[in-house]
């Protein structure tokens, strides 16, 4: 086995121009793929992150009639001390309700939400959101959007009366205690938010939820988890729905573009494993006298075929290692070079370890599988034909 | 002496499967341990042919080739290889040298295809044979590097290196000087007397086989004469 590596060594250095040309093949075809995976992970996980990123990931809603959740509370302890706890990082309780906010000369369409702001927090990301004022310290204070603050012309400290249909005949007085600016339009165009006990006050419906939303670690388990909460919640009155479901184009979508990168990725690397064992193929022909000599010599069939499986083996780890290199600078200058006005990346890529490994081991793989057909040209040549011909 | 180490019975050869060319006829042949033998004969008269069949390179279309008291009609392609690689040295008419490696590297390459480690007794065997074959300056060298006889002499380091009971050459001299020709002639006796090995010569040059034991001289495939050179 040594002395085949050595003999593969040595094939290679004495053709150096040769081994160093296959080298920048794999290389090139290595580097091209850990960029367009890259790239192409950076671009899902952005847009994911855009969509679902600051919203509900995993709901449940109410199966009753009248849309609520009873008790909410108690549905979320149980989830947090079941065996799936691990795989929520958010978890809150939300009343949701359309409202009326009654000016002087006119009335303005709003949705009120009600949740524990510190657990919501993480789902919206209100602290970093807030444009103006703090999140509500008590009950009857509010948060209102700022696109609704601009064209009410509504200020921080103002107060505001609320219908919430049907209560109509009880107006309630609510007082601004801060403006945010959420990721979508439609939030700071029309959202109210306040505490839970407020909504649930406002709405008369005491100790419940119209739903229940959660964040969890790996979104794209979404369905799974639901399926499984269902399944232990074991409660009739409540149904599940997931980001999967509510975004299906956007899902279809995601996955034509997986599967075009993969194709991609594919045929790069079957064009490298073809060049790699056409080459090495031309190098048994090249390196037949040698072989035929290392034959009459005695050498086994087995170890000249080994000799071509060691030079895929070393032409695959120096282009996948100089591959990955390339790759990952190619990123930094895209990164680097392609920014927004304000200095952020057009894509922001993650550098992916175990995608750049694997691509580096399926390069190593498809170098060693592709030089198995010269090895075997190689363990079936026969010595005479090589000494005959001289 | 009269130990047979190879031994050919009814060998025929033919080439060829459309247009069918002999180019051995029932030959046979017993060569003893530790003789030196020469095989003479024209261009096409077999001489190759029957070298290779004597070092399993090539096979016979019928008849026995046993060498070391092995049938090698019965063996397959490893234990061919590991036959050629123990029991049989080559020589060729063209060194046959491998370019990538050196002189010492080269002298050691039919060790390394038992086992990648050299112990230290090989490798002294490896610098005696380079220092009776005059190479001791040259072992570092690549072995495109050094002249032509010096290549020559270190194919005949190569052949001696796994210690085979024979030796097979084919036209050894062929690409030498006269002064180079007399110089591995007498290295090549040296061997045989030092070591016992059986040498089997295919030659064209009449000086050589003069200076062998036993003269074998074929003539369209089959053995025109067979003498014992009393010198």
């Amino acid at each position: 086995m040594r002395l085949a590596m050595k003999i593969a060594w040595r094939f290679l250095k004495s053709s150096r121009s040769q081994s160093l040309l296959i080298i920048a093949g794999i290389m090139i075809g290595v580097s091209v793929q850990i960029f367009i995976g890259l790239l192409i992970q950076g671009l899902q996980n952005n847009l994911i992150n855009e969509t679902i990123g600051n919203s509900s990931q995993l709901t449940i809603r109410s199966n009753r009639t009248d849309n609520v959740i009873i008790d909410p509370e108690t549905v979320v302890e149980k989830i947090k001390n079941s065996e799936y706890s691990n795989e929520i990082t958010a978890i809150v309780p939300v009343v949701e309700a359309p409202g009326i906010i009654r000016l002087e000369k006119r009335d303005y369409s709003t949705f009120i939400r009600g949740f524990d702001f510190k657990e919501a927090d993480k789902i919206y990301g209100l602290t970093q959101s807030m444009i103006d004022g703090d999140l509500p310290a008590g009950q009857n204070e509010v948060l209102i959007g700022s696109e609704m603050a601009e064209e009410l012309s509504i200020k921080k400290g103002d107060e505001l009366t609320v219908i919430i249909p049907p209560n109509v005949l009880f107006p309630k007085k609510v007082m601004v205690s801060g403006i945010f600016k959420l990721g979508f339009g439609s939030a700071n165009r029309s959202w109210i938010l306040s505490d839970l006990k407020t909504l649930q006050l406002l709405t008369n419906k005491p100790n419940t939820s119209t739903v229940i939303e959660m964040q969890i670690k790996n979104p794209f388990d979404a369905d799974i988890l639901s399926t499984a909460l269902y399944e232990y919640l074991e409660n009739e009155e409540i149904k599940m729905s997931d980001w999967k479901v509510e975004n299906a184009d956007l899902l279809s979508a995601l996955n034509g573009q997986s599967i075009s990168s993969i194709m991609i990725q594919v045929f790069v690397m079957v064009s490298v494993a073809l060049a790699i064992a056409s080459v090495l193929a031309i190098s048994v022909m090249q390196k037949s006298k040698q072989l035929g000599i290392l034959k009459a010599m005695g050498i086994k069939d087995i170890m000249a075929g080994q000799i071509f499986v060691f030079e895929g083996l070393i032409l695959g780890l120096f282009g996948a290692f100089s591959g990955a290199v390339l790759g990952v600078g190619l990123i930094w200058l895209f990164t680097t070079f392609a920014v927004n006005p304000d200095g952020t990346a057009v894509v922001p890529v993650y550098i992916n370890y175990g995608f750049i490994l694997i691509s580096m081991v399926i390069a190593v793989t498809s170098a060693v599988v592709s030089a198995t057909i010269p090895g075997r040209k190689s363990a079936g040549l026969n010595p005479i034909e090589v000494i005959k011909n001289g | 002496m009269d130990e047979v180490i190879l031994s050919l019975e009814k060998v025929n050869k033919i080439y060829g499967t459309a247009v069918k060319t002999q180019a051995l006829y029932e030959l046979d042949l017993k060569i003893e341990t530790g003789s030196f033998n020469a095989i003479i004969g024209q261009s096409g008269s077999g001489k190759s042919t029957l070298l290779n069949i004597m070092g399993a390179l090539d096979t016979p279309t019928s008849g026995e080739v046993k060498i070391a008291g092995k049938e090698i009609g019965q063996m397959k392609r490893k234990g061919l290889a590991s036959l050629r690689n123990k029991t049989i040295g080559f020589i060729f008419q063209f060194h046959y040298l491998l370019p990538e490696f050196t002189v010492l590297e080269n002298v050691l390459m039919p060790y390394w295809m038992n086992t990648f480690k050299t112990p230290e007794a090989i490798i002294d065997r490896a610098d005696y044979l380079m220092k009776k074959m005059g190479l001791n300056e040259v072992k570092n060298k690549l072995s495109t590097n050094i002249s032509g006889g010096q290549q020559q002499r270190t194919a005949i380091a190569r052949s001696l290196i796994n210690n085979p009971p024979v030796i097979l050459a084919d036209e050894p001299t062929g690409n030498l000087d006269s002064e180079n020709t007399q110089t591995v002639y007498e290295l090549l006796r040296e061997i045989n007397k030092e070591f016992g090995t059986t040498f089997i010569l295919v030659t064209h040059d009449q000086r050589v086989a003069e200076m062998a034991d036993r003269i074998i001289e074929l003539k369209d495939g089959k053995i025109k004469m067979d003498v014992v050179n009393n010198f």
